[in-house]
């Protein structure tokens, strides 16, 4: 595709021009070709209703939200689809004016109207999206202009910009999504406005896309996307060596001894907002007493959990959000301390616990979970508790704690359990805290329930002030730090991404989402 | 019993190994130079003494307490078979996981071959609707798979060692119902068992002291071999995290557990994987030269 340049905008473009002009050939460039493998095959290619990881990281390369961060560092939210926007003094009215002259892969103008049917479309009850109780804040969308929209919340909406940066609030083409009619058909053919055109995706095959000529921004450097799911930690080392990949997620730790020395390869190592932690029942003995849970988190030995298990690839927690998390505090790590453990267990229960605690974990889900929670296990018969143990496959896990069941100590199926492993990945700071702390939260499993932490909450979702809205979350991450915890935090994960030698210009986001507009391959 | 009829017993039935002690077994393999056979009993009786020694050699705290301290340890003096990725001790940990799997295994074959063996006598002795219907029962359980059969019964009452060993019995009972209802069936009309019924033997008594111990010699067989697919089907299962649940060391869940160090770690996985494969060949190599040294044709058409 070399013959054909975009709108001259971009100093390399111009040098490459010359380049190829001083070398006497006009189109003799060959084309670029990324190839990915990842750990799990796609779901879905629908922005609305995707949740997964691997399928974000397709999405994330076919379109544009309105606004979105301006980096990994998630400092500030910048322009996307919207050039500007402003707020109505009330906190009431969002007006973004977007880029002209945008179209979609298919043709389509990039308008008002079609913001507004994608922001209808991802909040309604036909589609029912997993992600709509994230848009609960809008009222209405208008498209006032063709180039203006305005969105209307029901209150001062703080987090709006937030949730609208997000992979879920990208734009999809409203002829596309028409023509695929009403289900989930559209996930199969994706059209939106970003630097790669969707062209086919064979489900446990590959999905394919190739560089948009017409791209309102920089084009992307590499003319060809290739994804491909690899289920097997080694085969997907084994597809680096042999060139028949150039990036791969997800390396295993006890894998990244290979990159070592290698010249076929490189690791690059990346914060991630993934954590992963055992959360506490607070609702029956033991973990009701608040001495015991903070007890449980000095009996761990985490450094010895990082350096044996995770064999380093991994850190050691200082807050409850990680590197990459926005608005993260840090607090000084819980020290390991057994005796100080078995202190504060003496003093809940004077004659020792002797019920039994039950702790759950998944197998597989999380970077060597079921080692982890074994070791965690080992740690606290260490301090005087007796266990049971039980391994879970993830799908029924998951069915298995999330079971409504009213009026039973958290309400939910983890009731059955005292302790289980989870982990989680959100970068976005009121949706993590607000899921795992809100009373009454469909996702707050442990059945906390806390006058300070529902207020600090409530104070952040009505303050317009960024900075003091940030400040409002330290002091929720500080107050579970030290005061109530509802988890034993385990490890902070790193991102171990291989890459064949020479590739270059790869973005990763803590939120395990990876860009591939400025990466570029070496000759095969 | 009259001594004419065991007399008669022992001509219509050739069953060589009736009332002859083990040692038979053992000149058998030696005169018939069955190395093979001998060397695989030599092991199943090295590491059922292993395990019935265990507990003596490594305490219950060794096997399970987590040190990463000592993490992924290579084989040397004192820990001779090194350490896995959370610190055990190996060898500990393969011993007492012996005893784990011999428990399981000799516990859902003594299981499923008594409710089995009682209903293939039954229904092979008597022939009416009830047991017909028995027997489709039967036939409908083998038409599973008997890993699922397994997989099912864990799922429903729970992982620990007792529910593996019931769920492995009733996923092999019915092989056992088939297996034993067509020699029964065949006794049934000898002259012998005419006999004892002419002279006012009852049906019970008849079953207990002439049906059951002529097929004494199938069912040794079939327990050996039988021995070796609980081993697999139950190391399977904990393979699949439906075994007992950690730290209980069991062959298939170690075996699980250290697949990821496979490329680093040999040692983590070759240990249990070993003990398994031996395990498991020896009692296929036993339960075939036990066959045909019970079953005389057999050992005529091998030798």
């Amino acid at each position: 595709m070399g013959h054909r340049f975009p709108s001259v905008n971009c100093p390399l473009a111009v040098a490459g021009l010359a380049l190829a002009l001083a070398g006497g050939a006009t189109h003799a460039i060959a084309e670029t070709t990324l190839t990915v493998v990842q750990g799990t095959e796609i779901d879905t290619l629908d922005p609305a209703v995707s949740r997964s990881i691997p399928s974000q990281i397709v999405i994330a390369q076919v379109f544009n939200r309105l606004v979105k961060w301006d980096g990994p560092g998630l400092h500030k939210i910048v322009p996307d689809l919207a050039e500007s926007w402003s707020v109505s003094a009330d906190g009431t009215v969002w007006t973004f004016n977007l880029r002209k002259g945008v179209k979609f892969h298919d043709g389509t103008p990039c308008d008002a109207a079609a913001v507004k049917f994608n922001l209808d479309r991802v909040r309604s009850a036909e589609l029912g999206s997993p992600n709509r109780s994230f848009f609960a804040a809008i009222e209405k969308v208008e498209a006032t202009s063709p180039t203006v929209v305005t969105i209307g919340t029901k209150k001062p909406s703080p987090t709006l910009l937030e949730i609208l940066a997000e992979q879920w609030a990208a734009i999809s083409s409203p002829t596309a999504v028409d023509k695929a009619g009403l289900g989930r058909s559209y996930g199969r053919n994706p059209v939106g406005t970003g630097p790669y055109v969707f062209k086919n995706w064979i489900p446990n095959e590959h999905a394919e896309m190739v560089r948009n000529p017409d791209y309102f921004g920089a084009p992307a450097k590499t003319d060809r996307l290739v994804f491909r799911p690899v289920p097997e930690f080694a085969a997907r080392v084994i597809e680096l060596q042999t060139g028949n990949a150039d990036v791969a997620t997800s390396i295993a730790p006890e894998l990244a001894g290979q990159f070592k020395g290698s010249d076929k390869m490189t690791l690059q190592q990346a914060p991630s907002a993934f954590q992963v932690f055992f959360e506490l029942n607070v609702t029956k003995p033991p973990f009701d007493d608040v001495r015991v849970r903070k007890a449980v988190n000095m009996a761990i030995d985490r450094k010895a959990i990082v350096d044996k298990i995770l064999l380093g690839y991994g850190r050691v927690p200082v807050s409850s959000f990680p590197e990459g998390t926005q608005g993260r505090k840090t607090f000084a790590p819980y020290k390991y301390d057994p005796d100080e453990a078995r202190r504060l267990i003496k003093a809940a229960f004077p004659s020792g616990y002797s019920g039994v605690v039950t702790l759950w974990t998944p197998n597989g889900r999380y970077t060597k979970d079921r080692a982890v929670a074994e070791a965690v296990q080992g740690y606290l018969t260490a301090v005087g508790l007796k266990t049971d143990f039980k391994v879970w496959e993830w799908a029924s896990y998951q069915k298995a704690l999330y079971r409504a069941m009213p009026g039973r100590g958290t309400g939910k199926g983890s009731n059955e359990a005292n302790m289980w492993l989870l982990g989680t990945g959100i970068a976005n700071a009121d949706i993590r805290l607000r899921r795992k702390l809100a009373t009454g939260d469909p996702s707050n499993l442990t059945g906390y329930s806390n006058a300070t932490v529902d207020g600090l909450l409530a104070k952040a979702s009505e303050e317009m002030n960024y900075d003091k809205r940030m400040a409002l979350y330290g002091e929720i991450q500080r107050y579970v730090w030290d005061a109530e915890p509802n988890t034993i935090p385990l490890f902070d994960q790193v991102q171990l991404i291989g890459k064949r030698k020479g590739v270059d210009g790869l973005d990763v986001y803590s939120d395990e989402t990876l860009d591939f507009h400025n990466a570029t391959v070496p000759a095969r | 019993m009259p001594k004419a009829l065991a007399l008669v017993i022992d001509t219509v039935i050739p069953s060589p190994s009736a009332g002859r002690p083990a040692r038979g077994f053992l000149r058998y393999l030696t005169a018939h130079r069955r190395w093979v056979a001998l060397a695989s009993l030599l092991v199943l009786a090295f590491i059922t003494v292993g395990a019935l020694v265990a507990p003596w050699l490594y305490d219950w705290t060794t096997v399970t307490q987590v040190d990463l301290g000592r993490a992924l340890l290579p084989p040397h003096a004192g820990l001779w078979l090194g350490t896995d990725e959370l610190g055990r001790d190996l060898l500990g940990r393969v011993l007492w996981g012996a005893r784990i799997t011999l428990l399981v295994a000799f516990g859902s074959v003594a299981m499923g071959m008594t409710v089995g063996v009682s209903l293939g006598a039954i229904c092979g002795f008597y022939s009416n609707s009830a047991t017909g219907a028995l027997m489709r029962l039967m036939d409908f359980m083998i038409a599973f798979p008997r890993t699922l059969v397994a997989i099912i019964v864990v799922a429903v009452v729970g992982n620990s060692v007792l529910s593996l060993t019931v769920a492995i019995a009733i996923s092999t009972m019915p092989i056992y119902v088939r297996f034993f209802a067509a020699p029964v069936r065949s006794l049934r009309e000898r002259e012998f068992v005419l006999a004892s019924r002419a002279i006012g033997v009852g049906d019970a008594a008849i079953l207990v002291r002439h049906i059951i111990p002529n097929v004494g010699s199938l069912i040794i067989v079939q327990a050996t071999t039988s021995l070796a697919e609980a081993i697999l089907i139950g190391s399977g299962l904990s393979f699949l995290g439906l075994g007992p649940p950690p730290p209980i060391p069991e062959w298939g869940a170690m075996i699980a557990n250290s697949r990821a160090h496979l490329g680093t770690n040999p040692h983590v996985l070759l240990a249990p994987g070993c003990a398994l494969f031996l395990v498991i060949l020896s009692f296929n190599l036993v339960g075939d030269a036990l066959r045909d040294y019970v079953d005389p044709r057999s050992r005529r058409s091998r030798h």
